[in-house]
């Protein structure tokens, strides 16, 4: 080969692991060498993941679904920048995280611009049919809306997706100290803001059952 | 109040509020997966058409340009073969040329420039303009008011150029007389032979004009109308208008979706006549797609109007609006939408996609099983390696087992697992062969 020509992977998938069967690297893999079953295989795998990160971050349905969208159009379109094929959960979720970031921040200007009312949140929060219930998670969800794009995502992932700092930090790409005090700065405004409101206040602190400590 | 958390003090209601909403916020629904999936895939096929596209027009760029260099370098050893030629002569009848280069009507007709290569110039009676300047290859002069008829002999390397108000009228060779009403800031053209373009506000790029057309171009009004010209069919100026309203996706210059009727336009519009929008055109729905703004899509529609969209969008456009209209859960507008694009444009591509995407709606539908079932059988055999081959065949697998019993589906699943044995539907298929 010349020194000037332009060196071109080749993906070699293993036969038999394909499908539903191929674990994350066979996948990346896949998606890199453009297998036809591939795209599919890993919309079914990780959507989900990335649909309730999306979801309970943001609080609304359609968003979730249009940033789910937008991640998977976004790694289907630059598969072949993944480095290491073993890392695609973890380069999905990064990405999921950075879109999640930018489409947090572009409401955040939106509202101070007051270019666009924020949604009443969740638009279909579905699991619940009890108003109250429905009204408390809207509450809750304006209370996020008034957080820091970086605390409330640090707060999203550490509360409701059960990631550790050091998960997050990598996510986020940011310090494991910066992680620290964007969450101590969050826990300590969504305290606040939920003693200020009498009736969230009251909820979750007599509400026990499957939402009780 | 307070308890002991992974992270150090996490306060009760925290963790009671992220529980609650942790149990409250429904996961992703087999509809939401689905559907989300069709989307992602719709908007990679139109991003890769518009790659195709791109790398075409570079294609075609780079051949044009290299005929050009060829053109140039020929022409130009010819012109250095040859010395070059004083600049053109010319004389003036019926009036005289003052400072500026302004021209004076000596009597109530109209003042002529007759050029020594055959070209001519009339500023019509009431008409005033000036002669800018006058080089080998042709000149350039400004109508300040009223019309002008000019004739320009085609030659090789001919460059007139004629100011009109702000519109430049870049000439070849060609006929025609050009009208500029100072007052009402309002530009008629009308050729009879021949081609120019036209630049200048309310046009992003240049206006091509043919041999009998007529364009019309109203400032105030912001319209710019080109039509056919062949007397009664004939419009003044601004009878006609272009919404000068941003639109998306149809009307693109140029194209034969962008016909007539637009907004205030009505009588006397001729089939093929070509409209320019008094605006820069914006991008078209496939890009809409592409970006995911689906919603500016749907918002198009609904300010054009659905049936005028079906009339005049071309099968790209359709195509973009039945995915953002899926995806939005538009059914309607989808299914229409993907009808239109199987009547208007039989055999095409897009038009088989359609059947395939006509059945997923019908079976979302309760009780359209069968329409579904058919949809995909035509699919099938309209386009059997086609894209969505494997899922039409799985989809039929599915619906057959709802519609016909197990013993029915078992057949579509042994045809599915001989074509497709690692695909999406495979699993389902061999659960399908395994039961009695």
């Amino acid at each position: 080969m010349s020194a000037g020509r332009k060196r071109v992977p080749l993906y070699i998938v293993p036969p038999g692991r394909s499908g539903p069967d191929a674990d994350d690297a066979d996948l990346a893999r896949a998606l890199m060498a453009g297998e036809p079953w591939a795209h599919a295989a890993t919309w079914n795998r990780f959507a989900p993941l990335v649909f309730n990160m999306a979801s309970r971050s943001l609080g609304s349905q359609d968003d979730a679904e249009d940033i789910t969208q937008e991640v998977f159009y976004r790694l289907f379109a630059r598969v072949k920048t993944l480095c290491k094929p073993e890392s695609l959960r973890s380069f999905i979720v990064s990405f999921a995280i950075r879109i999640l970031k930018w489409d947090l921040r572009r409401k955040r200007a939106g509202r101070w611009l007051a270019l666009f009312e924020p949604k009443e949140l969740p638009d279909t929060p579905s699991g619940e049919a009890d108003p109250e219930a429905r009204d408390i998670l809207r509450r809750f969800y304006k209370i996020l809306d008034a957080l820091g794009t970086r605390e409330r995502l640090v707060f999203s992932l550490r509360h409701l997706e059960s990631m550790t700092f050091a998960e997050i930090a990598a996510a986020m790409e940011i310090s494991l100290s910066t992680v620290k005090r964007a969450h101590a700065r969050a826990v300590l405004d969504v305290t606040r803001w939920i003693a200020s409101d009498g009736d969230l206040a009251r909820f979750f602190e007599e509400r026990q059952g499957p939402y009780g400590a | 109040m307070e308890r002991e958390g992974n992270t150090g003090m996490v306060p009760v209601p925290v963790e009671r509020a992220a529980e609650f909403v942790r149990s409250a916020i429904a996961p992703m629904t087999p509809a939401q997966s689905e559907s989300g999936l069709d989307l992602v895939r719709a908007r990679l096929a139109a991003h890769q058409r518009q790659r195709v596209r791109l790398f075409r027009l570079s294609f075609a760029g780079v051949g044009v340009g290299a005929a050009a260099c060829a053109l140039l370098w020929v022409f130009s050893g010819a012109r250095m073969a040859a010395p070059q030629t004083t600049r053109l002569a010319y004389q003036v009848e019926g009036g005289e040329i003052v400072d500026g280069g302004y021209l004076r009507s000596l009597g109530s007709a109209g003042v002529r420039l007759r050029f020594a290569e055959g070209s001519e110039l009339e500023f019509l009676a009431g008409a005033r303009g000036r002669l800018r300047s006058v080089d080998a290859n042709g000149a350039r002069f400004a109508i300040e008011r009223g019309t002008a008829s000019v004739k320009v002999a085609h030659r090789p390397g001919a460059h007139w150029l004629v100011d009109a108000g702000p519109f430049l009228i870049t000439v070849k060779g060609t006929t025609f007389t050009v009208a500029w009403d100072a007052r009402g800031e309002q530009l008629d053209l009308r050729m009879e032979q021949g081609m120019v373009s036209v630049t200048g506000p309310l046009s992003e790029g240049a206006i091509t004009v043919g041999a009998g057309q007529r364009l019309a171009i109203n400032l105030p009004k912001r319209e710019v109308v080109l039509r056919e010209m062949d007397g009664a069919a004939v419009l003044p100026a601004g009878s006609a208008a272009v919404s000068p309203e941003p639109e998306m996706g149809l009307g693109k210059p140029g194209l034969d979706s962008d016909r007539g009727d637009s907004a205030g336009d009505g009588a006397g519009q001729k089939p093929g006549v070509r409209s320019h929008g008094a605006v820069a055109w914006p991008r078209s729905w496939t890009a809409a797609l592409v970006a995911g703004d689906l919603d500016s899509i749907l918002r198009d529609v609904e300010r054009r109007g659905l049936d005028r969209c079906l009339a005049e969008a071309s099968g790209e456009d359709l195509s973009a609006l039945a995915d953002a209209a899926r995806y939005r859960r538009r059914d309607s507008i989808a299914t229409q939408a993907l009808l239109t694009q199987r009547g208007r444009f039989p055999g095409s591509a897009r038009a088989r996609d359609a059947a395939f995407l006509l059945g997923r709606l019908e079976e979302m539908r309760d009780g359209s099983g069968r329409k579904a079932l058919s949809w995909y059988e035509r699919y099938l055999e309209e386009a059997p390696s086609g894209a969505y081959a494997g899922e039409a065949l799985g989809r039929k697998m599915i619906v057959t087992q709802e519609l016909m019993g197990v013993a029915a589906a078992q057949t579509v699943a042994d045809d599915y697992l001989r074509r497709f044995p690692a695909g999406t539907y495979s699993g389902a298929a061999r659960a399908l062969r395994r039961r009695p």
